[in-house]
């Protein structure tokens, strides 16, 4: 098993009611596959799925990459800076 | 490339313009392009009375750091900067700055509206807009996202 963080942010940490929370994976599980557990907790409609980006340890990846142990998984809704 | 060349700031304070554009200043500039955007009073028809604005800590400085490394280099610029305001900002104030210096006007306005296109692409940077009426809604922008290699999930 493994423990990784997840980051939360904008709508997604308002619906949760946290910015960040520990969750224990089975090795090889990938940022796509974390991010479909969640999917009912965050009522998300499969729009917003879609357009939500992953990124590990600060670095945008794909959606099957594979988490490793201590990583921090940050879900990222459709961003609106600037 | 110097990385002293480029300034990155995320912060919650109000956005001061004029020290910014005098650190883009050098003998050899001839073009400083500023661009500011502002938050306004209406979006899509509502009335805005403030926006909200949350960013992923550590990660939105990378990306920010590296969207000025690649526009530094692509036009050669002698500086840039990119500030993002986060937290409460009233209707009016200046919630980002780009800003590009070169020897040459085209270059610099080329600079600045890359580095604020790449900034909406890309930053993890989320605003909420509070309307008059009380209600209030997180903004999504559709038209944009990383790379097509690292993108999430296919766009149709």
């Amino acid at each position: 098993m493994i423990q990784v963080t997840l980051r939360f942010f904008a709508a997604y940490r308002e619906r949760l009611k946290t910015g960040s929370l520990p969750m224990i994976l089975t090795e090889g599980t990938t940022a796509a596959e974390c991010f479909d557990r969640l999917r009912s907790d965050l009522g998300l409609d499969a729009a917003t799925v879609r357009s939500t980006l992953f990124a590990i340890n600060q670095e945008y990846v794909k959606p099957e990459a594979v988490l490793k142990d201590g990583d921090e998984l940050a879900f990222i809704p459709p961003v609106s800076g600037g | 490339m110097l990385k002293s060349a480029i300034h990155i700031e995320v912060t919650d304070r109000s956005i001061e313009v004029g020290p910014h554009y005098a650190a883009m200043l050098s003998s050899g500039t001839g073009a400083v392009v500023l661009f500011s955007g502002n938050v306004r009073d209406h979006n899509e028809g509502k009335a805005v009375s403030r926006l909200y604005y949350e960013a992923y800590d550590g990660m939105v400085q990378r990306v920010l750091q590296q969207i000025a490394e690649e526009a530094v280099g692509r036009w050669r610029l002698a500086r840039m900067a990119i500030v993002q305001r986060i937290g409460w900002i009233p209707v009016g104030e200046p919630a980002v700055i780009v800003l590009a210096s070169h020897a040459h006007r085209n270059e610099a306005f080329q600079a600045a509206r890359y580095g604020i296109d790449e900034l909406k692409r890309r930053a993890p940077i989320w605003k909420k807009e509070i309307y008059t009426d009380g209600s209030e809604n997180w903004v999504a922008c559709h038209h944009h996202g990383p790379e097509p290699h690292v993108h999430g999930h296919a766009q149709q």
